[in-house]
């Protein structure tokens, strides 16, 4: 068979179009989404939640079509809750040039990975909620929740307007969230006018709270400000009920959280916190997703394994603004972005990304009770 | 395997094969390279306490600690970095004579619960007061010394290092001293009626792995270019004494091995996804109870079979 | 204050009792293996979870406690001795400790993995009786009577019959007790079957008030460490104390020191008393081996 040439110049303009523009030709790419997070050591109880919380992120993106056409594809690596083995592997996942990097959410681990992915220009949306991460200047940093320095500063109003405190007493895990929690709360309070008489340092997994309630039991407060993980808020408000403490409860997210209040079997009811989107907060498409999640992984969703699932519309957002997926561009257009449900269904609630690096999507002033976490004020995004 | 002689070119082969493949690859195995190198620094000094005085020391990650946080606080007050590597070392070395001391006067498990003291308390300094090591805040943005800015660069020094530090070691067993040493790892009962000072040299090689702990902390912080406390705290003792143990605890090449081993594992049981871990300490404990004498064993044994004819390699000489 | 004192006093007995029961077993395996078993706070969470599982079963309390002693007994017993003691520790009673932190990796990541990263809440005894300022909670008072109730039945069992006193003598001399016609590997294996139920009646009493979580034998583990070393390491009367002195010294540490060192004032206060006591608290001076 004898081939024109005509159709041979065609075709081989054809191709060299086609060569030329790859994407045009193939399938679009896979978008690789590298997941460090804490899947061992102490911070497995939250670094776990939130990879899970990603994956069903990227699931449900991809069921809607993914980011502009091309599917995600999502890795996890386990930085074991140590910052030398996070560098090591944010070190390989940016060998493997990926579209983003979610996580992790310890403030070490953090720090550490920030400063690569700066380097690399590759954004970074992460789970930590301590104060410092933030203040240091990284464009291509953000959070997926209200920092320490956004949910601090209402409770202590809380703890001025509404519960008149004269004497406050602050209990608080003394590791990387917790430390800089209390750092910020004695310095807010000092400023409200608030007499912080005692404040005691407890460690994580410390086997008794006994000295430390007795502590609290003497110094007579007139409020209690509880800074700690899950099952040690838990502890701490069980042996407070039990000596008949009366001081008014309030403290950090943790507080209210389901949680806490499951395994402080009824004590939790009366605290009060302010606290970012959480497994409670009164929002159907929350409410939907911890069923969801539930039923996929058959534990309950705390907080972080919502951060993780916003933080995949986070992406979805920026990429639609920047008009292309593109990894380059990424962080530029999330500042400033404003990101509703309407148009990204994983973003659950309306988030507003600040100049920083800092999000705000609304908070609650919570109080637990019956059992349930209440909302007495709801705070949106300004 | 284990005589220190045979081996020392295999050792120094090693780190030129390692150093020489870091340079062409990407930054991920050159990180992972230079930690190993520091790591192994660690281990050959917890080895010498192991192996060769057969104590457990639960703090090996306190004298990191205290090599990391020398180099760490006094870089940016332009102490040079080859005089914090000496401080830091020289501070681990005599907590190390000050700690051994009494705890040695007494045999036993004691060494390893004074250990485990300082483990706590050195957290503890390292977390709590934040006026001098920012606390759990950490110490970012640590400069690496001019001119070993880049990964490769950096990668060499901490390579370079680990050939210093072999050829002391080496050195060492090969003097008097190490000679003594070699006898307390056979047999305590014969050295002591050998007229070897048991106490003294049990001392001293916890004091010299103390001290060798301090050089890897002190390569270690601007490695990672930030420390916090918690990286110093007993796990990070846990896993020296398991790389020591896994490559061949009193053997040469056992804590080079024992360090790769760790270092390489999440690549290597990659497949097995949230179970590597799990896996690893099955493995540490198979071949503890297979070859008690870690991967060096193995391989001693391996070299023997393929040459018969020669003398008989034994896993301990 | 007097009440603060005698508060102080109670809770740190209690916490010391849970302690002390571990201590105990760790004692027992030591003399039964020379060795520092470092999972031995794992093997209090192992337990915890057996119990939590076999309780949502539907079947109560009392009846998971049963359970989990047989699966304790089989597992951190039986299981423990054949396929992690008795092939290592002829290679040396360093490689079996070493052996042992190994094996904390895996019980932890195997609990995380199985159970998850989350804590369980555990069920226990609510509520407490006042007397003026003073508060004592029902749980600390079942604590310190399982307790006493348990030592003294170990106690019993060790000094008047017939098993207890040829434990004792294989503990000694086995060499001798070999002579004698005991079977010391029995002897042995009874002693690892007897610390598993100790840390079982550990778990039953620490999870109502520590909740149970993969990771929770890290602290519990050092604690019976330090308290077995207090109390001379290879005495179980010794351990005893060593764990009710630990628990009363942290319990004022932390009320009364500085709380960001609560740790570190009971590890300063032991290391001066073994300076002056290294043969621990009841031990008579050891000879030294070499």
């Amino acid at each position: 068979m004898r081939i024109s040439t005509t159709k041979l110049a065609i075709g081989c303009s054809l191709l060299a179009v086609l060569a030329a523009s790859p994407a045009a030709f193939a399938a679009k790419s896979v978008l690789e989404i590298a997941i460090p997070a804490e899947l061992s050591g102490s911070g497995a109880t939250v670094g776990v939640l939130w990879r899970d919380g990603v994956m069903m992120g990227i699931e449900d993106a991809n069921a809607k079509g993914g980011i502009r056409g091309h599917k995600l594809h999502g890795t996890a690596y386990d930085t074991q809750t140590n910052p030398a083995v996070s560098r090591a592997v944010i070190q390989k996942a940016l060998d493997g040039k990926p579209f983003a990097v979610l996580g992790p959410v310890y403030s070490g681990s953090v720090i550490v990975d920030e400063a690569l992915t700066q380097k690399a220009g590759i954004t970074e949306i992460m789970g930590g909620e301590a104060g410092n991460l933030t203040s240091q200047g990284d464009p291509t940093l953000f959070r997926t929740s209200l920092g320490q320095a956004q949910t601090i500063p209402p409770i202590i109003s809380y703890l001025k307007d509404k519960v008149h405190a004269k004497s406050v007493g602050a209990s608080y895990v003394n590791d990387d969230f917790g430390k800089a929690g209390n750092v910020l709360f004695l310095a807010d309070a000092k400023k409200a006018g608030l007499n912080v008489t005692t404040d005691i340092s407890s460690e994580a997994g410390q086997v008794t709270f006994q000295p430390d309630l007795l502590k609290m039991q003497a110094a007579k407060t007139d409020a209690v400000f509880l800074y700690d993980h899950e099952e040690e808020v838990a502890r701490f408000l069980k042996g407070f009920r039990q000596m008949g403490m009366k001081a008014a409860i309030v403290g950090g997210s943790t507080v209210a959280d389901a949680q806490a209040i499951k395994l402080s079997q009824g004590a939790a009811d009366g605290a009060v916190s302010f606290a970012g989107i959480g497994s409670s907060s009164p929002i159907p498409a929350i409410q939907s997703f911890v069923k969801r999640f539930e039923a996929k992984y058959k534990t309950h969703p705390d907080h972080n394994a919502i951060k993780g699932y916003m933080a995949v519309a986070m992406l979805q957002a920026a990429a639609d603004k920047e008009g292309k997926a593109d990894a380059k561009g990424l962080a530029a257009a999330l500042h400033g972005l404003m990101i509703t449900p309407d148009k990204y269904p994983l973003i659950m609630t309306p988030m507003k990304v600040l100049a920083n690096g800092d999000i705000d999507n609304g908070g609650y002033l919570i109080q637990v009770k019956g059992g349930k976490a209440v909302v007495l004020n709801y705070v949106g995004p300004k | 395997m284990n005589q220190p002689h045979r081996v020392l070119p295999l050792a120094l082969v090693l780190l030129l094969v390692a150093g020489l493949a870091g340079s062409v690859l990407k930054p991920y195995p050159i990180y992972l390279i230079s930690l190993w190198a520091v790591y192994t620094i660690s281990a050959i000094g917890l080895n010498l306490t192991l192996g060769f005085a057969g104590q457990i020391s639960l703090a090996q990650a306190s004298f990191v600690g205290f090599g990391a946080y020398a180099t760490a606080l006094l870089l940016p007050h332009g102490v040079p970095f080859g005089f914090t590597l000496v401080i830091g070392a020289a501070i681990s070395f005599i907590l190390g004579v000050l700690l051994g001391f009494p705890a040695l006067r007494v045999q036993g498990h004691y060494l390893a619960f004074v250990t485990l003291a300082l483990a706590t308390i050195a957290f503890l300094v390292f977390r709590n007061e934040s006026w001098l090591t920012h606390g759990t805040a950490g110490i970012d943005k640590i400069a690496r010394p001019i001119p070993f800015t880049s990964d490769v660069a950096y990668m060499w020094l901490c390579l370079a290092a680990l050939a210093v530090v072999t050829l002391g070691v080496w050195w060492l067993l090969r003097s008097p001293w190490g000679r003594a040493f070699l006898a307390l790892r056979e047999n305590p009962v014969r050295a002591a009626s050998l007229g070897v000072d048991v106490r003294t040299y049990t001392l001293l090689a916890f004091a010299i792995g103390a001290g060798l702990g301090g050089v890897s902390g002190a390569l270690f912080a601007p490695l990672g270019q930030y420390i916090e406390p918690s990286e110093f705290a007993l796990p990070l003792s846990f896993s020296l004494l398991l790389m020591v143990v896994v490559g061949g605890s009193g053997s040469f090449l056992g804590p080079f091995l024992g360090a790769m081993v760790s270092v390489a594992l999440p690549e290597v049981l990659r497949s097995f996804q949230d179970y590597y871990l799990l896996i690893y300490g099955v493995i540490v404990i198979l071949l503890l109870v297979f070859s008690p004498d870690g991967i060096v064993g193995i391989i001693a044994r391996g070299v023997a079979r393929l040459r018969p004819t020669d003398a008989p390699v034994e896993p301990k000489p | 204050m007097m009440s603060l004192f005698v508060q102080v006093l109670i809770s740190g007995l209690a916490i010391g009792a849970i302690y002390a029961l571990i201590a105990t077993g760790f004692s027992l395996l030591s003399q039964g293996s020379q060795t520092v078993n470092f999972a031995q706070g794992d093997f209090v969470v192992v337990p915890a979870f057996v119990m939590l599982a076999a309780n949502s079963y539907g079947l109560p309390i009392w009846a998971s406690f049963i359970v989990a002693l047989v699966v304790a007994a089989l597992v951190l017993g039986v299981l423990f001795k054949r396929l992690m003691v008795d092939p290592i520790l002829p290679h040396g009673a360093m490689q079996l400790s070493i052996a042992t932190m190994a094996l904390s990796i895996v019980l932890q990541n195997g609990m995380l993995n199985a159970g998850g990263a989350q804590a369980f809440p555990f069920p226990g005894i609510n509520g407490g009786l006042h007397f003026g300022n003073i508060f004592i909670d029902w749980q600390s008072v079942s604590i310190l009577l399982a307790a006493v109730v348990a030592v003294t039945a170990l106690n019993l069992f060790m000094g008047r019959t017939r098993i207890g006193r040829a434990i004792q003598a294989s503990a000694q001399g086995p060499q001798v007790a070999r002579l004698l016609g005991i079977n010391v590997a029995r002897m042995v294996l009874i002693t690892f079957v007897l610390n598993a139920a100790l840390v079982t009646l550990a778990a039953l009493l620490v999870s109502p008030i520590y909740l149970v979580k993969f990771d929770n034998g890290i602290g519990i583990g050092l604690a019976a460490f330090s308290a077995a070393i207090i109390g001379g390491f290879n005495q179980v009367r010794g351990a005893v104390v060593g764990g009710l002195l630990l628990g009363v010294v942290q319990n004022f540490a932390a009320t009364f020191g500085p709380t960001q060192y609560r740790d570190a004032v009971p590890m300063l206060l032991l290391i001066i008393f073994i300076l002056f006591r290294p043969q621990g608290l009841l031990g008579r001076a050891e000879e030294r081996r070499v």
